[in-house]
């Protein structure tokens, strides 16, 4: 095989961002979901152009620049799943875990039991379709989470019944993965087998238990001291995750099980909203590289003469899957909105379907040419379902104006959610003496104020509204509704986040006030279209003035 | 995994302590790094060795975009000034010192350049936490340590191509040059256009952002200059306005989780140094900790500052930076430093680092600011009655004493940097000999009795002061008694405690406020809902 063009850790990664960056900026009219333009990336870059090493699916590497790339990928899930559990509570989890479930094991069961049956039709011999229907039942996490997040639904109804269905599929993958370690070893007992399950789930409750002990008691006044300093926080945070996930695989389980019980256990906390916010750029640029060495480690070459085999898979995976599903959580009460959109995002192979593929290659229980085909189908099948996700609602209109979704007998009402309820606000930056003031007096005027600090100390004693957070986030400018606010105030005294602040403002139309606590920053500030400078060192003397004119008045 | 977790912990545990000890963290994580080496939890040489790489490239290529000439203002020549004599002067001493103790001229030479420059990171958030990067000298600094980096870089560059002579060095000056160039056409057309024009969603601009970074460092790496000399400038092609500010909500997570990533690490590839090496770290932290402060102290005074901005200027810049690092690693890389230069330059830097927040108070500085010599005490005044009496006259200060003037008031001062004094005495001359000039100034502490009778304080007609801390003026109050005192605080609370103690508090941020208030409700009753229209039109001041 041909040497690859670049070799070096920091080549390789630097090639991966520039050329997924590049595509990114070209192809943007055309708007491809992000993780079909990064496998493909990768694709080009690997297979097709050869111009960085083929890092096989599934495979640890242990040494050389594969070893980190894949160290990052995995980062990069843990951060993902790290996120999701930061933006849902246990609460909001716990109402939807019946039917997660059901729908859960109820499709793992038919979705194997068909895959195997496909399987052995297109005459696979048994052994092979047992392995492909492993791999087809699992969806992606990991595709699925990426795009309810990059759609804001991870807290949506049917957004939370998908991640509970896949938190179930998780542990369901672990028995299936537990089990497949037995098939290998011929002489393994069926007891070491039932130890190894039962050492997997007792892990589990202890990490669960864990999880809930640290939110309840240990996590509130910790992060309650270091959120004054925002990196700290973040580095601890992290730490929490990883530690996790360091201790989801000492017991065998998933690590992305780990990551997100870390982020549920600190989903409770006043500051939760402005971690998730300070891990997401993060997590993009981790998981950015894991969707570009996935698909970087796609061989479909050899696929051509499958290609009835793949078709056939594709569509039972894009079609059969969503069917089931749609039966199944119908059949729990739900909207037939809510359970399609539930059942569109399942309708794709999971990562981890490679990882069992390779599995079996390496026990020598299946054969070569089954690792191109499962490649094809997972490339079809995530590039199309991300499709199908992210323009959900239009597909749905369109099937049931055909009248396709009928035969499910599902409730036609739709579950109301609450909707954003800020507007017309009056949005103040920075709770020093100067902001704290002002939201006070701005708040007896009747005016809705929402007050922002980084510092949730900062924030306790005020009866207004109040938000956690550094504005200097494009994601926090959303959250505080600042589009539809009457007038944004910054107290501040960061030179940067306040002219940041005022251009934001000045393009989206908004009158701003803010703090010039120096001459040296008045004229900057006047550029872009301020309303009113603060400006306490003139008030102030003023001030001072009149003071000294009254006490001349009364002893001249 | 095990040793990603690993390294996160070392790294919170570090800034933890950080927090609770009041330390920069920089040197807590390059000491949790070799902690974590130690204790033998970091094997695997591979991971450290790539996180250093690819952390020190998102280091530097987030200094890089955090330039921003415009914050230094008008303090450009008084930095250029004094950037380059501290760079020339203690690369100059450190070359020297260390070619004495038996090094090579090459050697010698990284060491100095180790030593040359005073780290960003940590002043920047220094100036940060005492919100002083907008006074005049907290501008100087930043302007000082933009011109350092930008000369390190610039050597580095030229001592990358050293082993193939001039030509070599001249290459390497060559292409640094022409990457300046290609980052200042970035910086004026492509990056704009990149990151403000197209409106790409935030994964997009954080590709894009990252994009650049690589692109930069991957042309350095063609032209034969180290990887991170390109990541630098493709930092510089991301800082103007408004693109550093969008940059700044996706770099800033990246940025914490690299420098903690990074230095943990770095501290993790150190080896424990010998005797040797250990004299040679404390001799040359010495020589930083004693030669910055005066020398920096005393161009910037002549530049015009006053005193106690230019000696708090030199006890900021008293350190190291983590350029040293980038120095030392690309030293080695390079094969002109022994591996046991990295241990020593790495420790110097952590040494000085720590020491600055302890070294760099407002205390020290006014201790050192009694030590510079007076101006002569003025001679044939007579004693004055009935005047006002202006305690410190810093910016605030100015504004209300030409009030004063204007209004034609007997005014004596009282501050105690001699910069200040001289020049109020240049302004307001006595009108012939043995006159007393209308504004009397002294230099000395308005919180000490001893001036405050000098000052004729009991008999004064008012009393104004803008001293800052709250106990000196406690202790004014308990001086005078029947005289009114007007106090400048910023807050409502050191407002109640100065009420309290008898004088009468002038509160800044509610004298603002205020008149913001007044403004709103004027304005209140021509806003219209934000539904209704998308444009709003009460501008008016």
């Amino acid at each position: 095989m041909e040497e690859p063009l670049v070799t070096s850790f920091v080549g390789i990664v630097g090639l991966m961002i520039v050329a997924a960056a590049v595509a990114l900026v070209l192809l943007r009219k055309i708007a491809i979901p992000s993780i079909v333009l990064f496998i493909a990336t990768g694709l080009m870059l690997g297979p097709v152009l050869g111009w960085i090493p083929i890092l096989p699916l599934g495979e640890h590497p242990e040494e050389g620049p594969g070893a980190t790339i894949t160290l990052i990928a995995e980062v990069g899930i843990a951060l993902l799943l790290f996120v999701v559990g930061l933006e849902l509570s246990l609460d909001r989890i716990r109402d939807v875990g019946k039917v997660a479930v059901a729908a859960g094991i109820g499709q793992v069961l038919f979705t194997a039991a068909g895959g195997f049956l496909i399987a052995i039709l297109l005459g696979f011999d048994p052994m092979a379709s047992l392995f492909l229907a492993i791999a087809l039942t699992f969806s992606s996490t990991v595709v699925v989470v990426k795009l309810l997040d990059q759609k804001g639904e991870l807290n949506s109804l049917y957004g939370r019944i998908a991640v509970g269905i896949f938190l179930v599929q998780d542990l369901v993958a672990i028995v299936i993965l537990t089990f497949l370690v037995g098939l290998r070893g011929e002489e393994v007992a069926i007891g070491q087998v039932g130890w190894s399950l039962a050492a997997a789930f007792a892990g589990m409750g202890l990490m669960l238990a864990g999880a809930l002990l640290a939110a309840r008691y240990l996590l509130r006044p910790i992060f309650n001291w270091v959120a004054q300093w925002p990196a700290a926080m973040l580095i601890w945070s992290l730490c929490w995750c990883f530690l996790f996930v360091a201790g989801a695989n000492q017991m065998g389980l998933s690590e992305e099980i780990g990551a997100f019980l870390a982020g549920l256990s600190l989903a409770q906390l006043d500051c939760s909203h402005e971690l998730r916010r300070r891990t997401h750029p993060l997590m993009s640029f981790f998981i950015a590289v894991f969707f570009i060495s996935l698909g970087s480690g796609m061989e479909v070459g050899a696929v051509a003469e499958q290609w009835f085999a793949a078709t056939v898979f594709c569509l039972f995976v894009l079609i059969g899957n969503p069917f089931i599903f749609m039966f199944i959580i119908a059949r729990c009460g739900y909207s037939e909105k809510t359970s399609f959109l539930t059942s569109v995002t399942v309708a794709q192979i999971s990562e981890f379907s490679f990882i069992v593929i390779y599995a079996g290659l390496r026990a020598g229980l299946i054969d070569e040419q089954i690792v191109p085909l499962v490649a094809l189908v997972g490339l079809v099948t995530m590039a199309v379902s991300s499709y199908m996700i992210l323009y959900n609602v239009p597909l749905h209109r369109w099937c049931s104006r055909w009248g396709l979704l009928g035969m499910f007998g599902a409730n036609a009402a739709e579950e109301t959610e609450p909707g954003p309820e800020l507007s017309d606000h009056i949005i103040i930056v920075g709770m020093n003496p100067l902001g704290k003031r002002l939201a006070r007096d701005l708040h007896e005027m009747g005016e809705v104020v929402l007050a922002v600090d980084t510092d949730p100390r900062k924030l306790a004693d005020l009866s207004c509204r109040t938000m956690v957070g550094n504005i200097d986030y494009p994601a926090m400018t959303e959250e505080v509704n600042m589009a539809g606010a009457r007038l944004v105030i910054s107290a501040l005294q960061i030179e940067d986040t306040n002219r940041m602040l005022a251009w934001r403002c000045r393009n989206m139309g908004l009158p701003t006030v803010i703090h010039a606590f120096d001459e040296s920053v008045v004229d900057e500030l006047r550029k872009e279209g301020v309303a009113y400078l603060i400006d306490t060192r003139t008030e102030g003397r003023r001030q001072l003035e009149m003071a000294l004119r009254e006490i001349r008045a009364s002893n001249p | 995994m095990m040793e990603f977790a690993g390294i996160l912990l070392a790294a919170a545990a570090a800034m933890g302590l950080a927090r609770l000890l009041h330390l920069p963290s920089v040197p807590l994580l390059v000491l949790a790094g070799l902690g974590l080496k130690l204790s033998g939890v970091l094997p695997d040489e591979l991971l450290v060795e790539n996180v250093v790489e690819l952390g020190l490239a998102f280091l530097v290529f987030i200094l890089g975009s955090e330039l921003n000439p415009q914050r230094i203002g008008a303090q450009r020549r008084a930095a250029l000034k004094i950037g380059l004599t501290q760079f020339v002067t203690l690369t100059g001493i450190g070359l020297f010192a260390t070619w004495l103790l038996g090094f090579g001229l090459r050697e010698a030479a990284y060491l100095g350049l180790a030593l040359a420059a005073s780290s960003t990171l940590v002043v920047v958030t220094l100036l940060r936490q005492r919100q002083q990067s907008f006074e005049p000298f907290g501008r100087l600094v930043a302007g000082v340590l933009l011109l350092q980096d930008l000369l390190i870089i610039v050597l580095l560059a030229a001592m990358s191509g050293v082993d193939d002579g001039v030509s070599g060095v001249a290459i390497g000056l060559a292409s640094v040059a022409g990457l300046m160039v290609l980052a200042w056409l970035g910086l004026r057309w492509v990056i704009p256009w990149l990151l403000v024009t197209l409106e790409l969603d935030e994964e997009g601009q954080l590709l894009t952002i990252l994009a650049v970074l690589f692109i930069f460092g991957g042309l350095a790496h063609l032209t034969g200059l180290h990887f991170v000399i390109g990541a630098f400038l493709g930092g510089v092609a991301l800082s103007s306005f408004p693109v550093n500010g969008v940059i700044r909500g996706h770099l800033s997570s990246l940025s914490d989780f690299f420098l903690a990533v990074f230095f943990v690490s770095l501290g993790a590839l150190l080896v424990l140094p010998g005797w040797r090496e250990v004299v040679l770290v404390v001799l040359l932290a010495v020589l930083v900790l004693v030669v910055t402060p005066p020398l920096v102290a005393w161009i910037a005074n002549r530049a015009g500052l006053t005193g106690r901005s230019s000696i708090e200027a030199g006890l900021l810049l008293a350190q190291c930076s983590e350029f040293s690092v980038l120095v030392a690693l690309l030293g080695r890389e390079q094969g002109h430093l022994d591996g046991n230069m990295l241990p020593v330059i790495v420790l110097i830097a952590v040494v000085t680092m720590i020491l600055t927040p302890f070294i760099a108070t407002d205390a020290m500085t006014w201790r050192l600011v009694w030590w510079m010599p007076s101006p002569p005490e003025p001679q044939g005044a007579a004693r004055p009655s009935g005047h006002v009496l202006l305690l410190g006259c810093g910016d605030n200060g100015r504004d209300i004493l030409q009030e004063l003037v204007a209004e034609g008031r007997q005014v004596v001062v009282v501050d105690a940097d001699p910069a200040v004094v001289e020049s109020l005495r240049q302004m307001y001359p006595a009108e012939g000999k043995g006159a007393t000039p209308q504004v009397l100034a002294y230099r000395g502490d308005g919180a000490d009795y001893r001036m405050l009778r000098l000052a004729a304080a009991r008999s004064a007609g008012i009393i104004i002061s803008t001293m800052r801390r709250l106990q000196d003026n406690e202790r004014l109050l308990r001086f005078v008694r029947d005289v009114p005192v007007l106090v400048r605080v910023f807050a409502p609370e050191e407002g109640k405690r100065i009420e309290r103690a008898g004088g009468r508090a002038i509160v800044y941020s509610d004298a603002a406020a205020n008149h913001f208030l007044n403004w709103f409700a004027i304005v209140r009753e021509h806003m219209e809902p934000r539904q209704a229209s998308g444009q709003e039109g009460a501008a008016t001041t």
